[in-house]
Order: structure tokens, then C-alpha cells, then sequence
């Protein structure tokens, strides 16, 4: 035979039992040629160009999921960022009106998510990115698929603090307009924002990529947790060097199956359409055992936060890149490990416990992907103290040249500790105190943070 | 588009205990287990074409075949007309198959009987050790990697694998291997199946798997997992 049953076995297993599935197969969409001035020309062009390059994503990915028996857990489309696009635009019904149809597209495709309703202002914002950023809210709280996302900073440009006052306030009026807050779920500010990263909320397709490509997202925190569970089983968990080698021998698997179900779509949905990359962040759920705390608590630290915390996770996201990379000369988007806090019912019961706080999450993010993500904060947070959070998470990934990002919920009228259900993928939000502390004289300084000396390279 | 099926319409639209599918039909497994409760059979409704012996290309073995008659034509040709006109080259002596040959002996018959049987023979011995690789080589299932892995685990019971293999057969699949093992009331199976035939029955992988499905459902207490050999080769094989 050419298989041997345990290797038959071992594939059913990670599937069946252990949550492995492809958590996104995101079809990026390129629109650099759309046309620019008209409101009606422009809704009617991203319609068409859209409709036509997505509509058969979901029957392909279905039949993808029918031939492996992987469950596809999301379909999402990437677009070029809006603001590039919306650059003709003069006021806030527009861009609503622009956001509204890409919702309707989405819809009548079939597709989860719609993201890229996106900015690029790492160094400095045009007019018309200004009155796209202010357009957020309204555009969030206007749909229901479409997903934004902010570039902030870049390790070669710094950080543009005018723009990060900006997006607090938007984060906070979003927050304002939509019931629980949850429009925030659909909004990221980042550093060092990744072209080809087809996770959601920051999905977006860059200027540098072909017209249309197929990125997957691949899951797989529960394969890795039995994996850890096996050894301690057997007594073979002792040795961190064994540990990192299972944890690779894990994520090689999972890579080669997010790999092959990528260009599969991708030769499914034909020209001009082409395979791009996998992401091989391991992406919890809200199921039971399917998440990134489990795991840091299966290595020995007694709750997620406490002292060792980032270590084991340092760790932990290393042996992912290692076998990840070792699986496929495609890796690209974000890949590392997310610590949605809400997503991830480890890490919502270590928020419920107080063992993890926003400073400890903040840590963390120095090591993984991809920074503070589906965080709560209680409604009657400054906006100055969300612009000095997310500034505090976007200086680490400027300084590390990594992708950092802050996905903040200021709940309104919540309290810490209190729990917002947001149901589905996005789980539980347990609110979290903030400090007391005020930053609003330095975040309130204008221009730019300089890049780090680390930028200059050549 | 494919149309839904529901238990309404499987309740509407059965006959006589039978109930039609056709390609177009996207069955729910809430239609499948009413189906299956009210003892309603499942009839897909696919033309099946006589099973084919192997998919040999025939154009290629025609060729094969032709050749191997040319030059055995040829030599005996050039064989029993003594040893002068026996260096004529094997493209000039090819349409000699049909009309006699000028060179052939003047006694009674067609030029070519008498040596029919043993050229019969002989071709058949130059086809079988020329082109039996050739042959195999078009035929051998397992060279386009198109198979899927079934496994099936449940309460065990007589004629288990029959049930299985029946649907695999109907669906035109090919068992290229089993392997399996019996532990006290329970049984785990694993069918490697070519799927090469399916697309002359004209089913998707899909219904394939569909079919395998509602099998399982009737056999009862067994569960049925049907997957493409890609997913363990990417994930197992380097």
C-alpha cells in the first residue's frame, strides 16, 4: 500500500478530532484599473470586476473541501486598498455608497468577509486618505462583511501619529455606531501591514501583486495541542528541543495541506487567477481545544499571562515558521501565531481569571502575530489612551521589523469584566481594564515618529 | 445551479419506494436520513455504459498492431520469394497487406493464406513481448494518481465490504487495495480506490462520495470518510 494506515489514521485524526482546517482561502482582487471621478461608473465597475472574478470561489472551495474532506472554514475576497481606489472621491456618501456595494457583492457571491476597504499612510496621508479614514465608521456601521484596515508605520518610514489620532477616534466612534461595538471587529490599524495577508480584518491585496491570486490562512492549534498531549502520554515530554521538533513536524503537515487546497482553487478558478501564498499562522476558534492558550498552558505555565508566558509562546510561533518554511517556498501574509483574545476560549478564560492583562498581551505580541487583537476595553476609554495603545503596539513591530496591529473593542457602556457575547468566530469579549494613566500630551504632538536606525540598511 | 432536495420533495417525488436522483439534485442530509428512515431507495439516475475492458488509448495500440503486421508481412513476403527480392525496404512492402503480392508463389489460393496462421501466431508472439510494457504502460491504473482513500469504521457484520465494493463498482470506481482490521464488535476499513472510471459514468467526485454515504447510512452504525490520495500525499510524502 502505498500509505501506511498510520499515516492514514493520523490525517483523519487531525481532521476529525483535532480541528485542522483551512480557517481561509481569500481570493485577492486587484482594481488599480478602476476608473476614478464618477460615484455611479466606479459602484458599477467594482460590481462587475468583482462579481466576475469571486463568483465561483465558493462552489470551487466546496468542491476543494468535498475531495479532501478538510472543512474550508471561510471565504473572503482582498481588495486593492479602497483608499487608492476612492482617491477621486469627495465626501462621506460616497465612500458609504462604495462600501455598500462591495457588502452587496460579497453577499451575492457567498463569501464571508469582504476586506480592503484600506489606507496606506505609513508616511503621510493624502486629502483624499483623510476623508477616507473619517468614512470608516460610517462605512463599518453601513455593512456587514466589509472589513477595513489602516497601514499606520512602517520600520523604513515610522510612525504617522497624526493618522494614529485619527484612527482612535474613528476606532471609538466605530465602536459608537455599531450595537456591542462590534464594528471594531472589522477594523485594524497596522505596522509593517503585510500585501498578501488573507486574514481578516487586515486582508488587503498590495500594489505589488498580480490581478487576481488565491492566499489561504491555514488553522491548526488543536493539532498541535494533541500532538503535546501524545508526548506527555508517552513520557517522551521532557526535552524542549523535542517539544520545538514535534511542533515543527505539526505545522510541515498542516502547511502541505493549506498549500495543496490553495492551488487546487486556485487551478480551479482559472486564469487569470493564480496561487499566491499560505499563511501559516496558527488561527484558534472559540472550540474547545482549538486554542494558542491551551498550548502555552499543555508546555507548563499553570494560566496564560503568568511569567513564562511569552517565552513558551516565543517559542511555540519559532517551531511553527521552522516547518512551516520547510513545507512550502510559498509562506508569506502574516504567519506566526494570533492571540485574538475573544477567539480563543483559553485566552477568554485566562481574561475572566485576570491572569492576562493588555500590558502582559502586549508582551506577547513582541514574539507572535500579530499584536493586540479583539482586545475590549470598557466604552468611556480616552481616545487619546486608545491612539497611546496603539501607538505603544505599532513601535514594537517598527523596532523588531515585524508586523504588529491593534484590533481594539471600546464597548460602550461596559465595565472591566464585563462579557459581551459576539457569537460565531468572533467569540466572547471579556472587557479589560486600562490604565488609569494619561498620554494625551504626547500622543496629541504632531507628525512623525522617526523610523528606527534599524531601517537604514543599504 | 443544483436544486436542493428536502424530505418534502423526496416524499413528493418518491415512487414506489424509489426516489430519482438525477446530477442536478443536491440531496440534504435531512432528505437522506428520511429517505433512509422511511426505507425510501435512492436511485441515481446516471446512464451507466457497459464496463469497458482496460482503458487501453486504441489509437496508439492500432498503430502498435499495424506495425508489427507491416513487418511481419514483409519478412515473410521476402521469405518465400526466395532470396533476390528479399531486401525490399519495410515502407514499399506495406501495401502488400491487401492486394497479392506480386512476388508471391503462383500455386492455388490467395498469396497469403497458407502462412496465416502461423503469421497469426507469430504476431500475436511479437505483440505480446513487443508491446505488452506499451500496453500496460497506457492501461496502469495507478499512473495517473487519481484514487481516493475510504475508510469506513462501525459495527461490524457480514458483507460489509461487499455493500461498499458494490457501490464502488456501480460507480465505476476500482479497488486498487484493502486493508483492514477486526477488533472485537468493530471493524476499521480502508479501500483505495481508482477513480479513473468515474468520469465515464459521467459522476463528479461528489456524488461519489454521496453514494458511499448513503450506503453507510443504510448499512447502519458505520461511519464513512472519503478523501482524494492528494491530501496524504501532500501531507505524508515529500
Amino acid at each position: 500500500m502505498l500509505f501506511s494506515m498510520n499515516e492514514i489514521h493520523e490525517t483523519i485524526r487531525m481532521i476529525e478530532a483535532e480541528h485542522l482546517d483551512i480557517r481561509t482561502v481569500t481570493l485577492g482582487v486587484s482594481l488599480l484599473d478602476a476608473p476614478h471621478g464618477s460615484v455611479d461608473a466606479l459602484c458599477r465597475f467594482l460590481y462587475d470586476r468583482l462579481y466576475q472574478r469571486a463568483h465561483r470561489l465558493v462552489e470551487c472551495a466546496a468542491q476543494v473541501e468535498d475531495r479532501y474532506g478538510i472543512p474550508i472554514v471561510n471565504k473572503r475576497i482582498s481588495l486593492t486598498p479602497m483608499s487608492l481606489v476612492c482617491e477621486g472621491l469627495s465626501s462621506t456618501e460616497e465612500y458609504v455608497a462604495v462600501a455598500r456595494v462591495l457588502d452587496q457583492v460579497a453577499q451575492d457571491v457567498g463569501v464571508d468577509y469582504i476586506a480592503g476597504y484600506s489606507a496606506l499612510v505609513h508616511k503621510g496621508a493624502t486629502t483624499g486618505d483623510m476623508r477616507f479614514m473619517r468614512s470608516i465608521p460610517q462605512a463599518l456601521a453601513a455593512t456587514k462583511r466589509v472589513c477595513s484596515s489602516v497601514n499606520l508605520g512602517t520600520t523604513r518610514s515610522g510612525i504617522n501619529m497624526d493618522a494614529v489620532l485619527v484612527m482612535a477616534e474613528s476606532i471609538k466612534q466605530a465602536a459608537e455606531l455599531t450595537a456591542h461595538g462590534a464594528g471594531c471587529a472589522r477594523l485594524v490599524v497596522f505596522c509593517n501591514a503585510a500585501e498578501d495577508n488573507p486574514f481578516i480584518a487586515g486582508a488587503f491585496h498590495g500594489v505589488g501583486e498580480p490581478d487576481a491570486v488565491i492566499n489561504v490562512g491555514v488553522s491548526g492549534p488543536g493539532v498541535v495541542l494533541a500532538a503535546l498531549r501524545r508526548m506527555k502520554r508517552e513520557g517522551r515530554f521532557g526535552d524542549l528541543a523535542q517539544v520545538a521538533e514535534t511542533i515543527k513536524k505539526m505545522a510541515f503537515k498542516i502547511t502541505r495541506a493549506g498549500e495543496l487546497v490553495g492551488r487546487e482553487v486556485a487551478g480551479m478558478l482559472g486564469e487569470p487567477v493564480t496561487f499566491g501564498i499560505v499563511d501559516l499562522s496558527l488561527a484558534p476558534t472559540p472550540a474547545i481545544g482549538d486554542s494558542i492558550s491551551d498550548i502555552i498552558e499543555e508546555m507548563g505555565v499553570e494560566a496564560t499571562g503568568a511569567p513564562g508566558t511569552t517565552a513558551a509562546l516565543a517559542m511555540l510561533v519559532d517551531a511553527v515558521k521552522k516547518g512551516g518554511t520547510m513545507a512550502s517556498t510559498s509562506v508569506g501574509g502574516l504567519s506566526g501565531a494570533f492571540i485574538p483574545v475573544s477567539e480563543d476560549a483559553g485566552m477568554v478564560a485566562a481574561a475572566l481569571r485576570g491572569s492576562i492583562n493588555l500590558e502582559k498581551l502586549e508582551a506577547m505580541t513582541a514574539v507572535c502575530s500579530v499584536g493586540l487583537d479583539m482586545v475590549a476595553v470598557p466604552g468611556d476609554t480616552p481616545v487619546e489612551t486608545i491612539a497611546g495603545i496603539i501607538a505603544d503596539e505599532l513601535a514594537i513591530g517598527m523596532v523588531n521589523n515585524k508586523t504588529t496591529a491593534v484590533r481594539i473593542l471600546p464597548v460602550p457602556d461596559a465595565k472591566p469584566g464585563d462579557v459581551v457575547d459576539l457569537g460565531g468566530l468572533l467569540g466572547q469579549l471579556v472587557i479589560m481594564p486600562v490604565s488609569q494613566y494619561s498620554c494625551a500630551g504626547f500622543v496629541r504632538l504632531t507628525g512623525r515618529i522617526p523610523p528606527p536606525i534599524t531601517s537604514v540598511k543599504n | 445551479m443544483k436544486k436542493a432536495v428536502t424530505e418534502k420533495d423526496i416524499e413528493a417525488g418518491q415512487k414506489d419506494g424509489t426516489f430519482v436522483v438525477v446530477r442536478d439534485m443536491l440531496l440534504t442530509p435531512g432528505a437522506r436520513e428520511f429517505a433512509s428512515r422511511k426505507g425510501i431507495t435512492l436511485k441515481y439516475a446516471v446512464e451507466e455504459p457497459p464496463r469497458a475492458a482496460a482503458p487501453l488509448k486504441s489509437e496508439a495500440l492500432e498503430k502498435l498492431i499495424e506495425d508489427i503486421v507491416v513487418q511481419e508481412v514483409t519478412r515473410r513476403a521476402a521469405a518465400s520469394a526466395g532470396s533476390g527480392a528479399a531486401a525490399a525496404p519495410p515502407a514499399a512492402a506495406a501495401p502488400a497487406v491487401s492486394p497479392p503480392s506480386p512476388t508471391a508463389e503462383p500455386s492455388s489460393g490467395p498469396p497469403l493464406l497458407k502462412a496465416d496462421a502461423a503469421m497469426d501466431q507469430s504476431v500475436c508472439l511479437s505483440l505480446d513481448a513487443q508491446c505488452r510494457e506499451t500496453m500496460l504502460n497506457l492501461s496502469r491504473p495507478e499512473s495517473t494518481g487519481n484514487r481516493a482513500i475510504v475508510t469506513v469504521v462501525g459495527y461490524n457484520r457480514p458483507g460489509i465490504v461487499a455493500r461498499i465494493s458494490a457501490v464502488v463498482a456501480e460507480c465505476g470506481g476500482d479497488l486498487a487495495d484493502i486493508s483492514q482490521v477486526i477488533l472485537a464488535d468493530y471493524f476499521s476499513m480502508i479501500f483505495i480506490v481508482n477513480l479513473d472510471g468515474l468520469e465515464k459514468n459521467n459522476l463528479s467526485f461528489r456524488i461519489f462520495k454521496e453514494r458511499l454515504q448513503d450506503e453507510a447510512l443504510r448499512i447502519g452504525q458505520t461511519q464513512i470518510l472519503v478523501m482524494h490520495e492528494n491530501i496524504f500525499k501532500s501531507m505524508h510524502k515529500v
